[in-house]
């Protein structure tokens, strides 16, 4: 609980900061927007401030600690102002729909009990958490094995932080908190844009699709991605209806920033830059601020290519493997990871059916906990393109259909869409307030979003409630941690008693957050050092000893790689293995 | 029938159709998340 503390103290700090930054570009909105703009500057800020800390092997908490210090007292004008304002300031568009303002304040309260206990889910603990950590050991950035060691990792600059200051419930609450800021978001832009009636609907909209509700509470990046994205989107079409300069580089850092958390997130800044050039085909004076556009907008996600290209030999890893070959990473290894990424069938029939499959068969997508996205966004889908004139409207319907066929060609995971949902909410209470239905119709279709809003519910509560014996203090971490990781007792064990400089490879495990020691895990689309589908026994004793991995960690309940099971049932395997510990038919073996 | 009419009535239509095969299918689709991620982590016992 005491994170919460952390969180706000930390928020604040980033808000002052962000101030400053907001005041160099003339900005100055009302105070819900202010505030927006005042986290994003900060919070891009501070990713840039660790980022350097990094790259440079400063990551040292006194010193982070004396610069942060340092960066409030320059700040402390915009401190005491920010205080009187925060006075002066009526919440009143809290109060505009109170039930709806009560939606949310559930649905954060049920997404704060995941957020609050610590970290379990399969990205967090893979590499969200986990390279941050290794990064602090080094005290830097630093070299792994792993290909999402090699991805961007802009907000995890974040998280970095919450780890070494607090802990990994601290970087939690960071997303938990992104997911109300995207919401608040949202709601600024449909009250900008279209109008006050449509502004609390499409906020509740966002936030009670069960993808946002379940991300809040669990460490990924999404919610922060989308946070950039639209407030970005915020700016640049604030610039295009109004021509106000003071908005357009504030939206290139954003979208900068946005495009830089993800290897698909250059995708909006592609299709604005479109947008820019069709606008500069009407005023050619333009052709200046575009090509600052794209340097802002691009110089954050150059950041990681370049932090590959020193650490990694090449810029794109995992992509690219032909271009850029390494001992550690092929062209084979990029063809088998863009296998799993990339979209698994291109057809027309799929491209119109795609998003009926993403609301309704779901199993297309595994029945993961994130392929939810509740009956709303297309059982009123129909909304989006009806409402009065509006060039916003419209440009929004391009982007978003531009975003859904690159997205569709390029990748087709339900979480890379995630960009488009905020605005499709905003242009379906557009629809809903702006349509002169009869009353019956309005009653009936609100009827449905708010059987769909109750029974969205169940979702977070069931996924969630996980969490509430550790929140409210009668269980234990330990407990809690061994109640829903089978690998965590034997991690606990190794770390305890295996030698600092161990190396252990995991089998059908990606949890490292946990493990103290260097290790590896996955196939050849994840590592391409120890080949695990096309080895022989004793290819695979000899690639161990070369690389020297002296344990292997073996978790017996799921699969892992292909040609695993076999290698591991094989004689001359088996005879190289001891057995040293073994729980929940997770097995430590060490590699004699 | 008037625009503001037969647009209600195509939405109308639209929602019904995905709002009922969703909730067809709600109680396969909560069993599978229920079991996958919830139930097995559950802390206290179920009825």
């Amino acid at each position: 609980m005491i994170e919460l503390l952390y969180l706000l103290v930390g928020w604040i700090f980033v808000i002052v900061f962000g101030r400053k930054i907001r005041h160099c570009f003339g900005l100055k909105e009302s105070f819900l927007l202010n505030l927006l703009f005042d986290t994003a500057f900060g919070f891009a800020a501070l990713i840039l401030v660790v980022f350097i800390a990094s790259a440079f092997h400063l990551l040292y908490s006194w010193l982070l600690m004396t610069i942060f210090i340092i960066l409030f007292l320059v700040c402390f004008k915009e401190f005491k102002q920010f205080l009187n304002e925060c006075k002066k300031t009526k919440l009143n568009w809290l109060a505009e729909n109170k039930i709806l303002t009560i939606v949310i304040f559930v649905y954060a309260l049920v997404n704060l009990f995941g957020a609050l206990s610590p970290i379990a889910d399969t990205d967090g603990l893979g590499y969200h958490l986990a390279m941050p950590k290794l990064y602090i050991q080094n005290h830097g950035f630093a070299y792994h094995h792993l290909a999402v060691s090699n991805w961007p990792m802009t907000f995890e600059m974040l998280y970095l932080l919450a780890l070494m200051f607090k802990n990994d419930v601290l970087a939690k609450l960071v997303h938990w908190l992104f997911g109300l800021l995207c919401t608040l978001a949202v709601y600024s832009c449909a009250k900008r844009f279209f109008s006050k009636k449509s502004a609390s609907v499409s906020a509740v909209l966002f936030y009670t699709i069960p993808l946002v509700a379940l991300e809040s509470g669990i460490a990924y990046i999404d919610l922060g991605w989308v946070f950039f994205a639209v407030i970005g989107m915020y700016c640049f079409l604030e610039w295009h209806v109004t021509d106000k300069k003071e908005f357009f580089f504030p939206s290139a850092v954003f979208l900068g920033v946005s495009a830089s958390a993800k290897w698909n997130g250059p995708l909006l800044v592609v299709i604005v830059f479109l947008g820019l050039l069709v606008r500069m085909y009407h005023d050619k004076s333009l052709w200046k601020n575009m090509l600052l556009f794209l340097v802002i907008s691009s110089s954050f996600s150059f950041l990681w290519y370049g932090k590959n290209l020193v650490l990694s030999g090449n810029p794109v890893l995992p992509f690219l493997g032909s271009v850029f070959p390494t001992d550690n990473w092929s062209a084979d290894n990029s063809a088998s990871y863009s296998e799993v990424v990339s979209g698994k069938e291109v057809s027309l029939k799929r491209f119109i059916l795609m998003p009926w499959y993403l609301t309704i068969s779901t199993k297309h997508f595994g029945f993961g906990e994130l392929t939810f996205l509740g009956p709303v966004l297309l059982g009123l889908l129909p909304l989006v393109f009806f409402g009065r004139k509006n060039p916003v409207r419209k440009v929004l319907l391009i982007g978003m259909f531009l975003f859904y066929t690159a997205w569709f060609v390029s990748s087709q995971q339900v979480r890379l869409l995630f960009l488009i949902f905020p605005f499709i909410c905003v242009l379906i209470s557009v629809g809903l307030s702006e349509n002169h239905f009869n009353p019956l119709i309005k009653k009936f279709l609100c009827a449905l979003i708010t059987i769909s809003i109750v029974l969205n519910l169940a979702l977070p509560l069931a996924y969630h409630s996980k969490g509430i014996p550790f929140v409210i203090g009668i269980e234990s971490k330990d407990s809690y941690l061994s109640r829903l990781l089978p690998e965590f007792a034997v991690m606990q064990w190794a770390n305890q008693n295996l030698a600092k400089d161990s190396y252990t490879y995991f089998f059908g495990t990606p949890h490292s957050f946990y493990f103290d020691n260097q290790y590896l895990w996955g196939c050849k689309d994840m590592q391409g050092v120890l080949k695990i589908e096309d080895s022989t026994p004793q290819q695979f004793i000899k690639d161990t000893n070369s690389l020297k991995i002296s344990h292997l960690l073996v978790n017996k309940n799921v699969d892992s790689c292909p040609n695993s099971k076999e290698l591991l049932a094989s004689k001359e395997v088996k005879s190289k293995l001891k057995e040293l510990f073994e729980k929940n038919n997770v097995v430590l073996y060490e590699i004699k | 029938m008037s625009k503001n009419k037969l647009l209600g009535t195509v939405v109308i239509l639209f929602a019904i159709i995905v709002f009922l095969f969703y909730y067809l299918q709600y109680p396969l689709l909560f069993d599978a998340f229920i079991s996958n991620y919830a139930v097995k982590y559950f802390p206290f016992p179920l009825p």
